[in-house]
Protein backbone atom coordinates (compact mmCIF):
# COMPACT_ATOMS: atom_id res chain seq x y z
CA UNK A 1 0.00 0.00 0.00
CA UNK A 2 0.95 3.52 -0.14
CA UNK A 3 4.39 4.48 1.50
CA UNK A 4 5.74 7.52 2.77
CA UNK A 5 7.56 8.83 -0.24
CA UNK A 6 9.24 11.78 0.87
CA UNK A 7 10.89 13.78 -2.22
CA UNK A 8 14.02 15.48 -1.91
CA UNK A 9 13.62 18.58 -2.96
CA UNK A 10 16.10 20.44 -1.22
CA UNK A 11 16.30 20.65 2.64
CA UNK A 12 14.25 23.06 5.00
CA UNK A 13 16.16 25.89 6.21
CA UNK A 14 18.02 26.02 2.78
CA UNK A 15 17.20 28.43 -0.02
CA UNK A 16 15.76 26.80 -3.09
CA UNK A 17 17.11 26.82 -6.56
CA UNK A 18 15.34 27.06 -9.49
CA UNK A 19 16.08 23.55 -10.86
CA UNK A 20 14.15 22.61 -7.53
CA UNK A 21 11.36 24.71 -7.48
CA UNK A 22 10.59 23.67 -11.37
CA UNK A 23 10.41 20.11 -9.92
CA UNK A 24 7.99 21.42 -7.05
CA UNK A 25 5.77 22.50 -9.61
CA UNK A 26 3.36 19.25 -10.35
CA UNK A 27 3.09 19.09 -6.43
CA UNK A 28 1.60 22.89 -6.59
CA UNK A 29 -0.37 22.56 -9.60
CA UNK A 30 -2.14 19.56 -8.11
CA UNK A 31 -1.99 20.86 -4.24
CA UNK A 32 -0.01 18.11 -3.04
CA UNK A 33 2.35 19.43 -0.48
CA UNK A 34 1.16 16.87 1.46
CA UNK A 35 3.48 15.11 4.92
CA UNK A 36 3.83 11.73 3.19
CA UNK A 37 4.93 13.71 -0.21
CA UNK A 38 7.20 15.94 0.92
CA UNK A 39 8.75 17.52 4.52
CA UNK A 40 6.02 20.46 4.93
CA UNK A 41 8.85 22.89 6.39
CA UNK A 42 10.20 23.09 2.77
CA UNK A 43 6.71 24.61 1.33
CA UNK A 44 7.58 28.13 2.93
CA UNK A 45 10.63 27.93 0.75
CA UNK A 46 9.24 26.84 -2.43
CA UNK A 47 7.02 29.57 -2.13
CA UNK A 48 9.36 32.28 -1.45
CA UNK A 49 11.51 31.14 -4.53
CA UNK A 50 8.12 31.56 -6.66
CA UNK A 51 7.91 35.18 -5.59
CA UNK A 52 11.03 35.91 -6.03
CA UNK A 53 11.79 34.13 -8.96
CA UNK A 54 10.07 35.79 -12.04
CA UNK A 55 11.01 32.91 -14.65
CA UNK A 56 9.94 30.47 -12.52
CA UNK A 57 6.78 32.03 -11.34
CA UNK A 58 5.56 32.54 -15.26
CA UNK A 59 6.39 28.60 -15.55
CA UNK A 60 4.23 27.80 -12.64
CA UNK A 61 1.41 29.79 -14.05
CA UNK A 62 2.33 28.44 -17.58
CA UNK A 63 1.88 24.66 -16.15
CA UNK A 64 -1.37 25.59 -14.12
CA UNK A 65 -2.71 27.06 -17.45
CA UNK A 66 -2.01 24.08 -19.39
CA UNK A 67 -2.92 21.04 -16.91
CA UNK A 68 -6.11 23.21 -16.04
CA UNK A 69 -6.67 23.49 -20.37
CA UNK A 70 -5.94 19.24 -20.60
CA UNK A 71 -8.51 18.63 -17.34
CA UNK A 72 -11.24 20.56 -19.63
CA UNK A 73 -10.83 18.69 -22.77
CA UNK A 74 -10.24 15.27 -21.09
CA UNK A 75 -13.40 15.59 -19.15
CA UNK A 76 -15.25 16.52 -21.88
CA UNK A 77 -14.14 14.01 -23.59
CA UNK A 78 -13.59 11.05 -22.04
CA UNK A 79 -17.01 10.77 -20.42
CA UNK A 80 -18.66 8.08 -22.16
CA UNK A 81 -21.89 7.00 -20.91
CA UNK A 82 -22.53 2.76 -20.52
CA UNK A 83 -24.10 1.22 -22.80
CA UNK A 84 -27.88 0.75 -21.76
CA UNK A 85 -27.47 -3.01 -22.89
CA UNK A 86 -24.87 -2.82 -20.39
CA UNK A 87 -26.94 -1.81 -17.68
CA UNK A 88 -29.15 -4.73 -18.77
CA UNK A 89 -26.45 -7.45 -18.02
CA UNK A 90 -25.06 -5.85 -14.88
CA UNK A 91 -28.55 -6.44 -13.24
CA UNK A 92 -29.31 -10.14 -14.89
CA UNK A 93 -25.91 -10.82 -13.71
CA UNK A 94 -26.73 -9.46 -10.04
CA UNK A 95 -29.69 -11.43 -9.79
CA UNK A 96 -27.89 -14.43 -10.79
CA UNK A 97 -25.05 -14.05 -8.32
CA UNK A 98 -27.72 -13.40 -5.81
CA UNK A 99 -29.31 -16.61 -6.85
CA UNK A 100 -26.63 -18.40 -6.95
CA UNK A 101 -25.38 -17.18 -3.16
CA UNK A 102 -28.94 -17.79 -1.72
CA UNK A 103 -28.45 -21.28 -3.04
CA UNK A 104 -25.06 -22.14 -1.50
CA UNK A 105 -26.31 -20.76 1.69
CA UNK A 106 -29.29 -23.04 2.19
CA UNK A 107 -27.01 -25.97 1.29
CA UNK A 108 -26.28 -28.06 4.91
CA UNK A 109 -22.34 -26.96 4.34
CA UNK A 110 -23.70 -23.72 4.36
CA UNK A 111 -24.11 -22.85 7.92
CA UNK A 112 -22.74 -19.81 9.18
CA UNK A 113 -19.51 -20.54 11.70
CA UNK A 114 -18.29 -23.15 9.33
CA UNK A 115 -15.06 -22.37 7.63
CA UNK A 116 -14.08 -25.85 5.57
CA UNK A 117 -16.15 -28.23 4.93
CA UNK A 118 -14.78 -31.25 3.31
CA UNK A 119 -16.98 -34.04 1.96
CA UNK A 120 -15.51 -37.38 0.65
CA UNK A 121 -17.44 -39.83 -1.52
CA UNK A 122 -15.97 -42.96 -2.27
CA UNK A 123 -17.77 -45.20 -4.64
CA UNK A 124 -16.63 -48.74 -5.82
CA UNK A 125 -17.02 -50.91 -8.22
CA UNK A 126 -16.10 -54.75 -8.19
CA UNK A 127 -15.93 -56.90 -11.70
CA UNK A 128 -15.93 -60.49 -11.71
CA UNK A 129 -14.41 -61.94 -14.63
CA UNK A 130 -14.94 -65.90 -15.12
CA UNK A 131 -15.44 -66.22 -11.32
CA UNK A 132 -11.49 -65.81 -10.13
CA UNK A 133 -10.43 -62.48 -11.56
CA UNK A 134 -11.53 -59.07 -8.75
CA UNK A 135 -11.01 -55.96 -10.19
CA UNK A 136 -11.94 -53.00 -7.64
CA UNK A 137 -12.08 -49.53 -9.50
CA UNK A 138 -12.12 -47.18 -6.85
CA UNK A 139 -13.23 -43.40 -7.41
CA UNK A 140 -13.57 -40.96 -4.83
CA UNK A 141 -14.75 -36.95 -5.01
CA UNK A 142 -13.79 -34.55 -2.51
CA UNK A 143 -16.32 -31.78 -2.32
CA UNK A 144 -15.04 -28.27 -0.75
CA UNK A 145 -16.76 -26.23 0.58
CA UNK A 146 -15.22 -22.85 1.83
CA UNK A 147 -16.71 -19.69 3.59
CA UNK B 1 -31.30 -12.08 -23.43
CA UNK B 2 -29.25 -14.66 -21.64
CA UNK B 3 -26.07 -13.52 -19.87
CA UNK B 4 -23.70 -16.12 -18.86
CA UNK B 5 -21.65 -15.10 -15.60
CA UNK B 6 -18.47 -14.40 -16.94
CA UNK B 7 -15.59 -17.10 -15.40
CA UNK B 8 -13.87 -15.49 -12.25
CA UNK B 9 -10.37 -16.20 -11.51
CA UNK B 10 -9.36 -16.54 -7.77
CA UNK B 11 -11.15 -14.14 -5.44
CA UNK B 12 -9.42 -10.78 -5.28
CA UNK B 13 -8.18 -9.93 -1.49
CA UNK B 14 -9.45 -6.66 -0.91
CA UNK B 15 -8.79 -5.65 2.86
CA UNK B 16 -6.02 -3.81 3.58
CA UNK B 17 -5.53 -5.32 6.99
CA UNK B 18 -6.20 -8.77 5.85
CA UNK B 19 -8.28 -9.26 8.93
CA UNK B 20 -10.11 -12.28 7.24
CA UNK B 21 -11.72 -13.27 10.24
CA UNK B 22 -13.37 -10.15 10.43
CA UNK B 23 -14.66 -10.34 6.81
CA UNK B 24 -15.73 -13.45 6.67
CA UNK B 25 -18.64 -13.04 9.73
CA UNK B 26 -19.75 -9.84 7.64
CA UNK B 27 -20.54 -12.53 4.38
CA UNK B 28 -24.04 -12.72 4.24
CA UNK B 29 -25.72 -16.18 4.49
CA UNK B 30 -29.26 -16.18 5.15
CA UNK B 31 -31.39 -15.19 2.37
CA UNK B 32 -32.62 -11.82 4.03
CA UNK B 33 -28.63 -10.84 4.29
CA UNK B 34 -28.24 -11.41 0.21
CA UNK B 35 -31.26 -9.45 -0.55
CA UNK B 36 -30.28 -6.70 1.48
CA UNK B 37 -26.70 -6.46 0.37
CA UNK B 38 -27.81 -7.09 -3.61
CA UNK B 39 -31.00 -4.16 -2.94
CA UNK B 40 -27.43 -1.72 -1.34
CA UNK B 41 -25.15 -2.84 -3.78
CA UNK B 42 -27.90 -2.07 -7.07
CA UNK B 43 -28.30 1.44 -4.96
CA UNK B 44 -24.73 2.12 -4.36
CA UNK B 45 -23.20 0.73 -6.74
CA UNK B 46 -25.18 0.61 -10.15
CA UNK B 47 -24.93 4.72 -10.23
CA UNK B 48 -21.01 4.44 -11.04
CA UNK B 49 -21.42 2.29 -14.16
CA UNK B 50 -20.71 5.15 -17.17
CA UNK B 51 -17.54 6.29 -14.93
CA UNK B 52 -16.69 2.58 -14.48
CA UNK B 53 -17.17 2.20 -18.25
CA UNK B 54 -14.94 5.24 -19.46
CA UNK B 55 -12.28 4.26 -17.52
CA UNK B 56 -12.43 0.55 -18.45
CA UNK B 57 -12.26 1.95 -22.03
CA UNK B 58 -9.46 4.02 -21.06
CA UNK B 59 -7.67 0.30 -20.14
CA UNK B 60 -8.88 -1.88 -23.01
CA UNK B 61 -9.47 0.91 -26.15
CA UNK B 62 -12.20 -0.83 -27.10
CA UNK B 63 -15.82 -1.00 -26.55
CA UNK B 64 -16.62 -5.05 -26.28
CA UNK B 65 -13.44 -5.53 -23.56
CA UNK B 66 -14.39 -2.44 -21.93
CA UNK B 67 -18.16 -3.61 -20.98
CA UNK B 68 -16.77 -7.33 -20.46
CA UNK B 69 -14.24 -5.47 -18.18
CA UNK B 70 -17.26 -3.35 -16.20
CA UNK B 71 -19.30 -6.75 -16.18
CA UNK B 72 -16.35 -8.55 -14.61
CA UNK B 73 -15.47 -5.84 -11.87
CA UNK B 74 -19.20 -5.57 -10.89
CA UNK B 75 -19.49 -9.79 -10.25
CA UNK B 76 -16.41 -9.29 -8.06
CA UNK B 77 -17.76 -6.12 -6.20
CA UNK B 78 -20.87 -7.50 -5.59
CA UNK B 79 -19.35 -11.48 -4.66
CA UNK B 80 -17.38 -9.34 -2.10
CA UNK B 81 -19.67 -6.29 -1.75
CA UNK B 82 -19.19 -7.61 2.59
CA UNK B 83 -15.73 -6.28 2.84
CA UNK B 84 -16.54 -2.89 1.33
CA UNK B 85 -16.01 -0.48 4.57
CA UNK B 86 -19.96 1.32 4.40
CA UNK B 87 -18.53 5.28 4.89
CA UNK B 88 -15.44 5.00 2.64
CA UNK B 89 -15.14 5.76 -1.43
CA UNK B 90 -17.34 3.10 -3.14
CA UNK B 91 -16.25 4.35 -6.37
CA UNK B 92 -12.74 4.35 -5.51
CA UNK B 93 -13.05 0.96 -4.54
CA UNK B 94 -14.98 -0.26 -7.86
CA UNK B 95 -11.82 1.37 -9.45
CA UNK B 96 -9.36 -0.80 -7.86
CA UNK B 97 -11.40 -3.85 -8.49
CA UNK B 98 -12.01 -2.74 -12.22
CA UNK B 99 -7.69 -1.95 -12.32
CA UNK B 100 -6.61 -5.10 -10.93
CA UNK B 101 -8.98 -7.49 -12.98
CA UNK B 102 -8.07 -5.46 -16.03
CA UNK B 103 -3.88 -6.26 -14.80
CA UNK B 104 -4.70 -9.98 -14.28
CA UNK B 105 -7.18 -10.85 -16.94
CA UNK B 106 -7.34 -8.48 -19.71
CA UNK B 107 -3.62 -7.11 -19.94
CA UNK B 108 -1.84 -10.81 -20.31
CA UNK B 109 -3.45 -10.87 -23.68
CA UNK B 110 -3.23 -7.37 -25.20
CA UNK B 111 0.68 -7.34 -25.21
CA UNK B 112 0.67 -3.73 -23.39
CA UNK B 113 4.16 -2.64 -23.90
CA UNK B 114 4.68 -1.66 -20.14
CA UNK B 115 7.15 1.04 -18.50
CA UNK B 116 9.92 -0.78 -16.49
CA UNK B 117 12.65 0.22 -14.52
CA UNK B 118 12.66 3.51 -16.18
CA UNK B 119 10.62 4.62 -14.18
CA UNK B 120 12.85 5.41 -11.67
CA UNK B 121 14.76 7.44 -13.79
CA UNK B 122 12.16 9.75 -14.47
CA UNK B 123 12.39 12.12 -11.92
CA UNK B 124 16.04 11.75 -12.80
CA UNK B 125 15.00 13.34 -16.16
CA UNK B 126 13.16 15.78 -14.62
CA UNK B 127 15.78 17.22 -12.58
CA UNK B 128 16.97 18.68 -16.04
CA UNK B 129 14.25 21.12 -16.24
CA UNK B 130 14.42 24.39 -16.91
CA UNK B 131 12.98 27.20 -18.03
CA UNK B 132 10.67 27.08 -21.41
CA UNK B 133 10.96 29.99 -23.41
CA UNK B 134 8.25 32.41 -24.04
CA UNK B 135 7.76 31.17 -27.64
CA UNK B 136 7.69 27.78 -26.44
CA UNK B 137 4.98 29.12 -24.05
CA UNK B 138 2.83 30.35 -26.65
CA UNK B 139 3.33 27.84 -29.28
CA UNK B 140 1.36 25.30 -27.02
CA UNK B 141 -0.97 28.30 -26.23
CA UNK B 142 -1.69 28.04 -29.78
CA UNK B 143 -1.63 24.14 -29.80
CA UNK B 144 -4.31 23.74 -27.27
CA UNK B 145 -6.50 26.39 -28.58
CA UNK B 146 -7.02 24.49 -31.66
CA UNK B 147 -7.38 21.10 -30.99
CA UNK B 148 -9.65 19.51 -32.96
CA UNK B 149 -12.24 17.32 -30.51
CA UNK B 150 -10.99 13.64 -30.28
CA UNK B 151 -7.47 14.79 -30.24
CA UNK B 152 -7.22 14.24 -26.96
CA UNK B 153 -8.39 11.53 -25.89
CA UNK B 154 -6.39 10.09 -29.10
CA UNK B 155 -3.17 11.02 -27.34
CA UNK B 156 -4.75 9.76 -23.84
CA UNK B 157 -5.03 6.44 -25.59
CA UNK B 158 -1.68 6.48 -27.52
CA UNK B 159 0.45 6.79 -24.52
CA UNK B 160 2.02 3.51 -22.19
CA UNK B 161 -1.05 2.48 -19.43
CA UNK B 162 0.65 3.59 -16.32
CA UNK B 163 0.72 7.06 -17.33
CA UNK B 164 -2.74 7.37 -19.33
CA UNK B 165 -4.67 5.52 -16.11
CA UNK B 166 -2.52 8.20 -13.54
CA UNK B 167 -4.05 11.44 -15.86
CA UNK B 168 -6.92 9.62 -15.98
CA UNK B 169 -7.84 9.30 -12.38
CA UNK B 170 -5.74 13.06 -11.57
CA UNK B 171 -7.57 14.84 -14.07
CA UNK B 172 -10.66 13.18 -15.32
CA UNK B 173 -11.89 11.87 -12.04
CA UNK B 174 -9.75 14.59 -9.82
CA UNK B 175 -8.51 12.13 -7.41
CA UNK B 176 -5.91 12.63 -5.14
CA UNK B 177 -2.23 11.32 -5.53
CA UNK B 178 -3.46 9.00 -2.28
CA UNK B 179 -6.37 7.99 -3.48
CA UNK B 180 -4.99 7.05 -6.74
CA UNK B 181 -2.09 5.41 -5.29
CA UNK B 182 -4.78 3.12 -3.68
CA UNK B 183 -6.46 2.50 -6.54
CA UNK B 184 -3.43 1.88 -8.34
CA UNK B 185 -1.37 -0.02 -5.37
CA UNK B 186 1.48 1.75 -5.78
CA UNK B 187 3.59 4.18 -3.38
CA UNK B 188 1.85 7.84 -3.58
CA UNK B 189 5.90 9.33 -4.98
CA UNK B 190 5.35 7.16 -7.77
CA UNK B 191 1.67 8.59 -9.04
CA UNK B 192 3.40 11.86 -9.17
CA UNK B 193 5.88 11.16 -10.89
CA UNK B 194 3.82 9.17 -13.69
CA UNK B 195 1.51 12.16 -13.65
CA UNK B 196 4.17 14.76 -14.20
CA UNK B 197 5.64 12.30 -17.29
CA UNK B 198 2.08 11.48 -18.67
CA UNK B 199 1.01 14.65 -19.06
CA UNK B 200 4.45 15.64 -20.93
CA UNK B 201 3.70 12.58 -22.95
CA UNK B 202 0.40 13.89 -23.74
CA UNK B 203 1.36 17.27 -24.23
CA UNK B 204 4.06 16.02 -26.59
CA UNK B 205 1.59 13.88 -28.70
CA UNK B 206 -0.62 16.67 -28.92
CA UNK B 207 2.16 18.82 -30.52
CA UNK B 208 3.09 16.38 -32.60
CA UNK B 209 -0.78 15.82 -34.00
CA UNK B 210 -0.64 19.76 -34.59
CA UNK B 211 2.36 19.35 -36.40
CA UNK B 212 1.15 16.38 -38.91
CA UNK B 213 -1.95 18.28 -39.27
CA UNK B 214 0.40 20.85 -40.57
CA UNK B 215 -0.75 23.84 -38.07
CA UNK B 216 1.05 26.80 -38.07
CA UNK B 217 0.11 30.22 -37.84
CA UNK B 218 1.85 31.05 -41.58
CA UNK B 219 -0.31 27.79 -42.51
CA UNK B 220 -3.63 28.24 -42.61
CA UNK B 221 -4.36 26.63 -45.79
CA UNK B 222 -2.77 22.99 -44.70
CA UNK B 223 -4.24 23.27 -41.41
CA UNK B 224 -7.96 23.29 -42.79
CA UNK B 225 -6.86 20.65 -45.45
CA UNK B 226 -5.94 17.96 -43.44
CA UNK B 227 -8.27 18.90 -40.04
CA UNK B 228 -10.97 16.87 -41.64
CA UNK B 229 -9.35 13.37 -40.08
CA UNK B 230 -9.18 13.12 -36.85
Amino acid sequence: MTENFIIALGSPGEAVNCEQALQSITLFIDNEFTPELIDPQLEASFTIHFQECSPCESEKAHEAQVVKTLKNLLSQECCEAAPEDLHARLLEQTELLAAQMAAQAATPFGAPGVSTQVTTTYSRTEITIDGETHVEIETSHEIRHDF
Amino acid sequence: MAVALRPMSSELVLSESGASTEIDVRRPVTAEQIAEQKARFERDAFQYTSQLYSAALRYTKNAHDAQDLVQDTYAKAFTSFHQFQEGTNLKAWLYRILSTTFINSYRKSQRQPLIGSSELEDWQIHKAASHTSDQGKSAEDEVLENLPDGDVKRALAEIPEEFRMAVYFADVEGYSYKEIAEILDVPAGTIMSRLHRGRKLLRELLADYAKDRGFNKSKPTLSTSKEQKP
